[in-house]
């Protein structure tokens, strides 16, 4: 195998580092038209707000969330016609709350439902905090997303009572 | 006498009944396929209904989540006397690739007695075809031996189950 040539860096890293200053713990670029932005809980609206107004994100591909046993993450999805951002935000794994975009950012308002439903992350004010893709009779609490998680024998997960099927004959 | 007229009536005119639980649409598109002038599923008097009181053999497709799981049963319990099930496709037959997930109860056979499975993903309309005239088969039976073992429930649990409403 050839050694391919490193990419020069993307000179919007280079900008943004500037403009973000202490608001961004870390800024890298994997790829062309990829940008990753580490920021905290304190700092990640103004990096949002910095994000649509100046480097023109109109459009929120997506919010993930992830479980990486010691921290949760967030992961916000910016999308501006040139470059991807991505705006990472880590969690305590105890405690994983964040503050609502959907005030900021409107079409947050599925993707926080679906990351409580799966995660159990909380978005304090958000407008409407229901489950969106478990089934209705869904015991509260369970995270099936969580890495931690494993299907209590004992609860009922919906379905037909009697029957266990998916996880739990594992 | 009688009974082998309403034997040979049944297996004439076995009206079914579509039922997606959780499927991708793909099991969906064949069954159609199926019962559309192509293949002509008719030509054995299958007819599509809408309401499962009318139906004889209810054909499910999908791994049947739990959100579906009640419904699939209110359904198969709707539907009069004698009734046969046909799980088409991998995920009504074992769950498929959802197997181990925790939304699918893994197959329709967890939820309501099958009589016939079509393998396949999606299964070919010709092998949709097959398992409905196997089924036909196992329909007309003047001792109905052969119907009351396919009917025997594949699961560890004793029917019937409770359902939840």
């Amino acid at each position: 195998m050839t050694d391919q040539p490193k990419p020069p860096e993307n000179p919007i890293v280079g900008a943004l580092k500037q403009d973000l200053g202490a608001k961004a713990v870390d800024v890298s670029s994997p790829r062309a038209r990829r940008i990753i932005i580490t920021a905290t809980p304190q700092t990640y609206r103004d990096v949002i707000k910095y994000l649509q107004d100046k480097q023109g994100c109109y459009h929120l591909s997506v919010i993930q969330g992830v479980d990486l046993r010691t921290a949760f993450e967030v992961v916000y999805h910016f999308w501006s016609d040139k470059n991807l951002f991505s705006l990472k935000v880590p969690l305590p794994h105890d405690k994983p709350e964040i503050g609502t975009v959907t005030d900021i950012v409107p079409a947050a308002i599925l993707y926080e439902r679906e990351v409580h439903d799966l995660f159990g992350i909380n978005f304090p004010g958000h407008p409407d905090l229901r489950r969106l893709l478990l089934n209705d009779e869904w015991p509260q609490g369970e995270h099936p997303l969580r890495k931690d998680w494993k299907m209590d024998e004992k609860k009922f997960y919906g379905g037909v009572k009697g029957i266990k099927g998916g996880a739990g004959n594992a | 006498m009688l009974e082998k007229l309403v034997s040979w009536a049944r297996k004439k005119s076995p009206w079914i009944l579509l039922f997606n639980s959780g499927s991708c649409n793909a099991c969906d598109i064949e069954v159609i396929a199926a019962v559309t002038p192509r293949f002509d599923v008719e030509r054995f008097g299958v007819l599509v209904k809408g309401s499962p009181r009318h139906a004889d053999v209810l054909v499910v497709t999908g791994p049947v989540t739990r959100q579906q799981a009640s419904r699939l049963r209110r359904i198969y319990d709707q539907m009069p006397d004698p009734k046969y099930v046909v799980a088409c496709g991998t995920c009504a037959s074992t769950g498929g690739v959802f197997k181990g997930l925790y939304n699918v109860m893994e197959g329709v056979d967890k939820v309501v007695p099958v009589d016939a499975y079509v393998a396949g993903c999606p299964p070919r309309p010709d092998e949709i075809i097959d398992g409905v005239v196997t089924l036909l088969s196992l329909i007309d039976s003047s001792d109905g031996r052969a119907r009351a073992k396919a009917r025997e429930p594949k699961m560890d649990q004793k029917q019937p189950v409770e359902v939840t409403a």
